[in-house]
């Protein structure tokens, strides 16, 4: 079992998780990769995607695992021949068992590219907020706000944007509404389409957040790296 | 400009319809002459289209030429783009359409003509092809319309008649010559000299009142045509998510309603080993999962064992489904199924009774019907889907009865079969509408009073049937589509009066507005029936200047011959002398 951990840019930012799975089905397809099938009915492809990542935002931190018989280094060599540049894997891992990223990840560092001069400092000031709520419109409540002080782990601004860790998986905070918050109570301007998630946590048995990349080392019998 | 164009996708809905970045989208440079493809429908609708996918890749593997891509943006996008005082662009690199050289309209369907005039005004590009100067793009219509172009030819510069792989190419050249003419580019010289291109139709200079005929283009052979080597995958799901690839081209059934069976004459095979070859090309470059095995009638596919042999086990061993779409009833067995998943089997009898079959040249019989459903049930399908056409010349209520036996028998053969009674049939009803190049080109459309009258006739009969549900299409639309099918130039005006009165995306039952085009036929003066009644066979129809191959005299012998219930069998058996001569070439390919 291989654990890919990929991209997510370009015009990619825009297909939705369940259009992805069916990229992610093409490209093992096209690099003819040996992926095993489930049994029954209507056979699919034994793949577990990661959390999900809202629609248009970036990452170099995806991950999917995939139920194949190969090398993390034939695999990542394969995958990267087929794939669309906008998914392009960065590192491989061969994994005993199926990490459920989905089910685990806990937290996610965000970067907004924005223009911030002059206002660092007092949107610095919102990591020391013990209430923050901002605007947090659904389909069914437009009016709807939500408290996420909270969520925000790690929050740091600088002249040309921002590094924030916050809740994401089961429990998240949307990227763009804290974005959309920030630049309405600061007039910060963030760039069209600046928001990447750069890195993805689970949390160990203390439940202290531990990146990813490193819990897979640890667990992972091979890796490699693009 | 890029940055305007992402702010607007930012906030409109599926904004992947407008990115691009498809895998195996090709790089674009901005040299050379430049294209842009459009289909006047959604993206998920314009890219489940293999005829637009062929053309783009074609244009694009050319020297020095590029195509580009666009569709009709949903109604948020264009208010966005509106809004922001932004024009209609490209997918690949956000260009304005009314900056290319050439901008190409695929039109597939009647309801799809307001949404050319959409696109147009949100490009900002002028209606009609008289106010277009040489600062404009030259636009080209073509696709399954073009059989009729004459309610949209006012709009075009070029229409292609017949197939473009080889037709668009000669265009782009002779566009290159003029647009490189060291004394300047002049339209009109354009025109003339792409209107000597055979299956080019230029509006302006070939009118009613100064016709030449124009000559439909096909491809004389058919085992090489242009294949892209590596296609378009899309990055969102679209409405046909599959690859598609063609097993032939043409029919040899005739049936006397059926467009497509005449106007893509003559009949020309794909060997297996060329489909093989193809299909492998499309697992290992695209990564379907899975490939329509396409054709007018799939079953009649010579090759069709030998393919399927070939394929098999390079498909099985990639999960990659082969599908099978348009079987005909008479050529339905197990072995084209086998492997199949036993869910839902469609089939098309066309007409209740053998009488009126008969008189369609429908070639199917009720014991065809009866053993094809017999071994289906056996194979464990417990599912069947029918369709059937009303308002058929010469037909009665007893034809319309026929639908309801032939899902009574359906359930007796289905009971006798497996001793159950869970099958589920599912009729759906359509209009005849008389289209040009077909033996019922001069037959009367039945008014909505009297479509209205024979489906719920057949509804409610239908009542009395367990396990059946009962489709039928919405009558005004019907109406519309028969009105231009049967156009004349006269329609141009109503489609601009409509598109200005508010219609757009037409094709789509939401958007339809049947009270927008009727205001709009009344202002433009145009009584429906003169294109719905009967037509007069002494006098020429409006699209009669097109030589499409099949001759008058053939059509009104099929006509004739409807009648007197005679059926006319496939040009597989022996050549009709509809007009072609391709007797020769058939017997070759089928031997």
């Amino acid at each position: 079992m291989i654990t890919l951990k990929y991209c997510k840019k370009d015009a990619l930012v825009y297909t939705s998780h369940i259009d992805l799975l069916r990229q992610v089905e093409r490209v093992l397809r096209r690099a003819d990769i040996p992926v095993k099938y489930s049994q029954g009915y209507n056979p699919h492809m034994l793949i577990n995607l990661g959390i999900t990542l809202p629609l248009g935002v970036a990452s170099t931190c995806e991950y999917v695992t995939v139920d194949a018989e190969c090398t993390p280094s034939d695999f990542l060599e394969r995958y990267n021949r087929s794939c669309p540049t906008g998914l392009v894997g960065v590192a491989c891992w061969q994994v005993d068992k199926n990490p459920n990223l989905a089910g685990t990840v806990a937290a996610a560092d965000y970067r907004f590219d924005g223009d911030l001069v002059g206002k660092v400092e007092a949107v610095s000031a919102i990591a020391t907020r013990t209430r923050y709520v901002i605007d947090y419109p659904s389909k069914k409540d437009a009016e709807a706000t939500k408290d996420v002080a909270d969520m925000l782990f790690a929050f740091k601004a600088d002249e040309k944007g921002l590094s924030v860790t916050m809740a994401a998986g089961n429990v998240t905070v949307r990227p763009q509404n804290l974005a959309d918050a920030i630049a309405k109570e600061f007039g910060v301007a963030f760039s069209v389409g600046g928001i990447t998630r750069t890195r993805q946590y689970v949390r160990d048995a203390k439940g202290d957040l531990v990146a990813v990349d490193d819990m897979l080392d640890a667990v992972a019998r091979g890796k490699v790296h693009v | 400009m890029r940055e305007d164009y992402q702010r607007i996708w930012q906030k409109v809905d599926k904004p992947a319809r407008y990115v691009g970045g498809e895998f195996n989208c090709p790089e674009m440079t901005g040299e050379g002459v430049r294209f842009c493809m459009c289909m006047p429908d959604l993206y998920e609708v314009g890219m489940s289209n293999l005829g637009l996918r062929l053309l783009y890749h074609r244009i694009n593997d050319m020297e020095g030429a590029e195509c580009e891509r666009c569709f009709a943006p949903a109604l948020d996008c264009a208010q966005a783009l509106q809004e922001a005082g932004l024009p209609l662009p490209s997918i690949e690199t956000a260009t304005p359409l009314k900056d290319f050289d050439l901008v190409g309209f695929s039109v597939q369907y009647e309801m799809l003509y307001s949404n050319i005039l959409y696109m147009l005004d949100l490009a900002g590009i002028p209606f009609r092809a008289k106010d277009r100067d040489e600062s404009y793009p030259i636009l080209i219509a073509g696709g399954p319309c073009a059989v009729n172009p004459e309610p949209f030819a006012e709009f075009f510069d070029i229409i292609d008649i017949g197939e473009g792989e080889e037709m668009l190419p000669e265009i782009v050249e002779v566009y290159r010559k003029h647009k490189n003419n060291p004394e300047g580019y002049d339209k009109t010289a354009f025109l003339e000299e792409v209107g000597t291109v055979e299956g080019v139709y230029v509006p302006l200079l070939n009118t009613p009142e100064h016709r030449t005929t124009v000559v439909k283009r096909y491809l004389p052979t058919f085992e090489d045509a242009y294949y892209p080597k590596a296609q378009l995958v899309s990055n969102i799901e679209i409405v046909h998510d599959r690859a598609m690839v063609e097993l032939y081209r043409g029919c040899a059934n005739g049936c006397r309603f059926c467009q497509a069976g005449f106007y893509y004459r003559p009949l020309r095979y794909r060997s297996a080993e060329k489909v093989a070859e193809i299909c492998k090309g499309v697992i290992d470059s695209t990564g379907y999962a899975e490939i329509s095995l396409g054709s007018l009638s799939t079953g009649d596919y010579p090759h069709l064992r030998e393919l399927l042999r070939a394929l098999r086990p390079e498909a099985d061993r990639r999960h990659v489904n082969l599908a099978l779409p348009s079987l005909r009833l008479d050529t339905f067995d197990g072995e084209f199924s086998e492997g199949a998943r036993k869910t839902s089997l469609t089939f098309a009898p066309e007409a209740g009774t053998q009488r009126l079959r008969d008189v369609i040249n429908k070639n199917i019989t009720d014991e065809d019907i009866d053993r094809s459903l017999t071994f289906a049930f056996r194979q464990g399908y417990n599912s069947v889907k029918l369709y059937f056409m009303i308002g058929l010349p010469t037909e009665t209520d007893e034809d319309l009865m026929g639908i309801v036996d032939i899902c009574r028998r359906i359930r007796g053969i289905y009971r006798a079969e497996t001793g159950k009674k869970d099958v589920t049939v599912s009729v759906s009803c359509n209009v005849l509408i008389p289209k040009p190049l077909t033996p019922f080109q001069w037959e009367a459309q039945i008014d909505t009073a009297e479509m209205l009258r024979r489906q719920l006739l057949v509804k409610n009969a239908l009542r009395a049937v367990k396990g059946v549900s009962f489709h039928y299409h919405d009558n005004t639309v019907s109406e519309l589509e028969g009105i231009f099918a049967r156009g004349d130039r006269r329609l141009s005006a109503v489609i601009e009066r409509a598109y200005q009165l508010g219609a757009c995306f037409d094709g789509w039952t939401e958007h339809f507005k049947y009270d927008v085009w009727q205001q709009a036929l009344a202002d433009c003066h145009i009584n429906p029936r003169d294109y719905l009644d009967e037509q007069p066979t002494d006098k020429p129809l409006a699209w009669e200047f097109i030589d499409c191959g099949v001759t008058r005299r053939f059509l009104l012998r099929e006509r004739e011959r409807a009648y007197q219930n005679q059926t006319t069998p496939s040009c597989n058996k022996a050549c009709q002398g509809c007009g072609y001569r391709c007797a020769s070439v058939k017997k070759e390919d089928n031997a």
